[in-house]
């Protein structure tokens, strides 16, 4: 590219899918951006590579992860990230791993989950897995994360079903209210997220020891990018980095590599140039075998999920073993 | 230029001739010939690509059809082994979830919905959906028709939900007394379908798309066109158009700039069981590609045919025109002038020998007639010389003559003048008759008078006595003479006047001789005629003279300069004489030139400047300011002046 720089544009969606969506035609129609990356919300991700690929631009979403992002045969649609099934799976093939660190056998699952896209895909997932792993589903609930104010009664119902361990797909403050209900009904009920509201730092600043024990799915470890990285981070933000931004800094470097591939922003050179993506490091993180590449539906292929217990005030790696961190806990 | 030559030379050649005529002739024939084969293959290919075409638009609409037929079988069968009307609402929640887990993508949501239009379950492979977030769908035509006992399938559309390609169906619910008790609507993901159609190869680059029974586009394999355009109205492509209108153009093939804007060939076909066509487009580039590649061979067949019957025909014709080309080499030979040049092929017993022996006699025959030739060269080139010589002679006499001619017009120039000269002689004689008629006429008669005065006189003397006052009749008779002798002397000055012929006079000298015998000394004196001369009566000297001494006879103490000037004057040059003396009144300015004027002023000489200076058409009056001088002008005709170099 002859040396050229990346300008970014930073826009909110406020949460909105409307506001996404007209975003997004306004970065591409009036900004001519050549790519966008974002964005938090499925629900938003959803409308605004809608409207990316009417228009014809390249949009790598991270961190949203509803299945059907890279479901609907679009061209122009990159995901950073594992899909939401796969969060669903993982947390089952947890449970039903013979080295489960609490040693007991999990048979009934109970589900929580949010309404939307994401909670419901984990949580087809899960039932799925569940099917499959000679477990059953004790209950299941759902909710809208944006009208609830507490979910006392939803988990007052799951605990009436008498489960092994409660599974939850939820945002930040979902989540801490999941946790502060269980908590006072039954804290030591192995709970365990869809890397949804336990991977924010707000978690363990807000529930504090309430929070140790809980597991959640992460699509990183600490071992898995350097300290350099880190500091860096928190250098910058004040805060630890997150799987989310973990994969926002990877999607910076994919769309980097794509655009010296192409040698022009033209966006269909580059879209052709994503699709071809073979990235096997980046400066500063230790990608996982097989480092990004996308598959026919734009799906990172090699995205890995790891397992992490919040102990003392801080995140573990549990699984899986290759990540070379602290390994299985018997 | 010499370079050049030899292909000029071939090309107006009877071998190069021959060479382009064959070339022209074979690929003319091979054009016709292999027009007329392309146009053979172009129909049989266009037949082919349109078999082609709508066996793939049909395959197409079979498997559109048979995809959503099929997903409407999944439903009436699902709705007919589970017995939804039977079951609780959990048990219903889990029998939709079922379903839509054990098809796969084919069902992106399902809905159960009561006789009263009100959506009692809905499942979504997308949502969960809550209590709150059921809607009412009794005005919803799919459920109309499905109360109605019509399965419903809806058009394609882009689900709002999803972004997914769908279809959506409805089915009746009936319990076993086969009364309706809902309605099962389910939303059919069709893009896995249309991932399938895009496998169907339709050439390399030819492609189909879905259009609805208004011509609308619904479906393509490109997600982003069906994003863009989905719904616009494309009736303007010819099969759509067809289709859209009474579908009179099914089976036909046309040709027009397709879905992408490049030139296609298309085709429709409905699919069965739906108000859909499939258009399936095939670049116009990609269907030809064969009658192309047979153009393109035929024109490289054309190139190669002419460039070896051009070699071939070269040879031949060369072979043919060799004895004619050494003929021509001969005869430009003989035509540069080279009679003596060697005729070859003579002994050959063909048109070209034939024709090589004329040659040579004729070669002769030029020998012959160019001796001849030389022969009267030689002689017109002495008549030439002969010619130029005499030529150069009559040069010489024409300047002679010239001279002689310029001489004769000199002198008859001067003949001219002379004529002129004695013409004015002529007038000016006749002029002095004229006057000498009035000088013995004004003589006779003032001496008669006299002498008639003085005989009376003589009487009167006579008979008085000696002396009665005498003395006063001697007094009368004294002036009586003296008058006799003015006019005698003006008779003497009047009788010159045309005594000889007018001539050129330089007016300065004419002036200066005139008055020399004055005594002017004592006055100023301005002469401005350097150089011109006037045509005027020999007394021209007296008319100055008169006009000076008028001036110290009668200009008075203040007199003190004379002057003689001219200026141009429309009618000729205006002589002009003046002095400061006290000058002529207004009254007397022309008395002064009467005879009875001039007489009482004594000054009878201007009477006689008039007539001279008129002799030669001069005109004298007097113009000055009484008081402050007398000037005098003298108006010189037209050539009647010059000045002298």
């Amino acid at each position: 590219m002859g040396g050229a720089g990346i300008e970014l544009i930073y826009v909110d969606s406020q949460g909105s899918p409307f506001i996404g969506a007209e975003e997004t035609e306004r970065l591409i129609l009036d900004e001519h951006v050549v790519c966008l990356i974002g964005a938090y919300q499925s629900s938003v991700a959803l409308p605004a590579t809608v409207v990316a690929e009417r228009l014809e631009t390249p949009f790598i979403v991270v961190p949203g992860v509803a299945d059907l992002i890279t479901e609907r045969g679009f061209h122009y649609t990159f995901r950073m990230m594992p899909k939401a099934s796969d969060y669903g799976r993982a947390q089952v093939l947890f449970l039903a791993d013979p080295a489960y660190p609490t040693g007991k056998e999990i048979k009934r699952v109970a589900l929580i989950y949010e309404n939307t896209g994401f909670g419901t895909a984990v949580s087809r997932a899960q039932k799925a897995e569940i099917g499959r792993q000679d477990m059953i589903v004790s209950a299941a609930v759902s909710y809208s994360a944006e009208d609830v104010t507490d979910l006392d009664d939803e988990v007052r119902y799951l605990l009436a079903s008498h489960p092994d361990a409660v599974l939850q797909v939820a945002y930040p403050e979902d989540s801490i209210m999941i946790r502060e209900a269980l908590f006072r009904q039954d804290p030591d009920l192995p709970l365990i997220d869809a890397a949804g509201g336990v991977t924010s730092p707000e978690y363990i600043r807000r529930l504090g020891p309430r929070a140790e024990g809980v597991m959640t799915v992460s699509e990183y470890s600490s071992c898995s990018i350097g300290d350099d990285l880190e500091n860096r981070f928190f250098m910058e933000c004040g805060e630890e980095i997150t799987g989310d931004s973990l994969y926002s800094y990877i999607a910076a470097w994919v769309l980097k590599d794509a655009l010296e591939r192409a040698g022009s922003p033209d966006r269909k050179l580059l879209r052709e140039a994503l699709a071809d993506t073979e990235l096997s490091s980046i400066p500063y993180i230790t990608l996982p075998p097989g480092g990004v590449n996308f598959d026919a539906h734009g799906q990172n292929a090699a995205a890995p999920l790891y397992i992490l217990r919040i102990e003392e005030g801080e995140y573990r790696a549990l699984c899986p073993p290759y990540c070379g961190c602290s390994g299985v806990e018997s | 230029m010499k370079r050049l030559a030899p292909l000029l030379s071939f090309r107006r050649s009877l071998a190069g001739r021959l060479t382009w005529s064959a070339i022209v002739i074979v690929v003319a024939a091979l054009l016709i010939t292999g027009s007329a084969l392309i146009w053979v293959a172009y129909t049989v290919e266009k037949e082919n690509i349109y078999l082609i075409q709508n066996e793939k638009a049909e395959r197409v609409a079979l498997l559109i059809s048979d995809y959503t037929t099929g997903a409407g079988s999944q439903l009436h069968l699902f709705a007919e082994a589970v017995s939804l009307s039977g079951m609780t609402e959990d048990e219903q929640y889990g029998a939709l979830d079922t379903l839509i887990k054990t098809h796969g993508f084919l069902f992106s949501q399902l809905a159960l919905i009561g006789t009263d239009g009100y959506e009692k379950i809905k499942v979504s492979r997308y949502h969960t959906y809550l209590a709150d977030e059921l809607e009412y769908q009794g005005d919803n035509r799919a459920f109309i028709d499905a109360m109605n006992g019509n399965p419903f399938i809806s058009p394609v559309y882009i689900s709002p939900e999803s972004s997914l390609l769908s279809v959506r169906i409805t089915l009746p619910l009936t319990n076993p007394k086969e009364e309706i008790t809902g309605v099962l609507s389910a939303e059919v993901n069709v893009l896995p379908l249309w991932q399938e159609i895009s496998q169907i190869g339709i050439g390399e680059t030819g492609y189909a798309y879905l259009v609805d029974g208004e011509g609308r586009f619904i479906a393509y394999q490109e997600v982003s066109e069906v994003l863009r355009n989905y719904g616009a109205d494309i009736t303007f492509l010819p099969p759509v158009g067809e289709f859209a209108g009474d579908g009179s153009g099914q089976g036909r093939v046309y040709e027009y700039n397709g879905l992408t804007g490049e030139p296609v060939i298309g085709t429709y076909v409905p699919v069965r069981g739906t108000n859909l066509a499939v258009v399936a487009e095939l670049p116009v580039e990609e269907a030809y590609q064969n009658i192309n590649r047979m153009f393109g061979y035929l024109v490289l067949l054309s190139i190669f045919s002419a460039f070896l019957t051009g070699i071939l025909v070269f040879f031949a014709s060369d072979r043919i025109s060799s004895p004619i080309r050494s003929l021509t080499d001969s005869a430009e030979r003989i035509g540069a002038g080279d009679l003596d040049a060697e005729v070859a092929n003579l002994s050959r017993a063909d048109e070209v020998g034939i024709l090589a022996r004329t040659f040579s006699s004729m070669q002769g025959e030029l020998k012959s007639l160019y001796r001849g030739l030389e022969e009267q060269v030689d002689a017109l080139q002495i008549a030439h010389e002969d010619l130029l010589k005499r030529n150069e002679e009559l040069r010489e006499n024409k300047a002679v003559l010239l001279e002689v001619n310029q001489n004769l017009a000199r002198a008859e120039e001067e003949l001219r003048e002379n004529y002129m000269d004695l013409e004015r002689s002529q007038k000016a004689l006749s002029e002095a008759r004229r006057k000498l008629n009035i000088l013995d006429m004004v003589t006779f008669q003032d001496i008669q008078n006299a002498i008639f005065s003085l005989q009376g006189y003589l009487e009167l003397q006579e008979s008085l006595p000696p002396d009665a006052g005498i003395a006063d009749y001697y007094q009368k008779q004294r002036e009586l003479i003296s008058a006799i002798t003015d006019t005698l002397a003006f008779a003497r000055k009047y009788q010159n006047i045309g005594l000889h012929p007018p001539r050129w006079q330089n007016v300065e000298h004419s002036f200066l001789l005139g008055i020399s015998h004055l005594d002017s000394s004592h006055l100023g004196r301005t002469l401005a005629v350097l150089g011109l001369e006037i045509y005027a009566d020999s007394m021209l000297e007296e008319v100055f003279y008169t006009l000076v001494n008028n001036s110290l006879e009668h200009g008075g103490e203040q007199l003190t300069a004379v002057s003689l000037t001219y200026r141009k004057h429309e009618d000729g040059i205006l002589i002009i004489y003046e002095d400061d003396g006290v000058g002529v009144s207004e009254k007397r300015k022309e008395d002064i030139f009467s005879r009875n004027g001039g007489a009482a002023a004594g000054g009878m000489d201007l009477l006689l400047c008039r007539e001279v200076l008129s002799f030669t058409g001069i005109h004298i009056r007097e113009t000055g300011v009484y008081g402050e001088g007398a000037r005098f002008e003298l108006l010189v005709p037209e050539k009647g002046y010059r000045f002298s170099e």
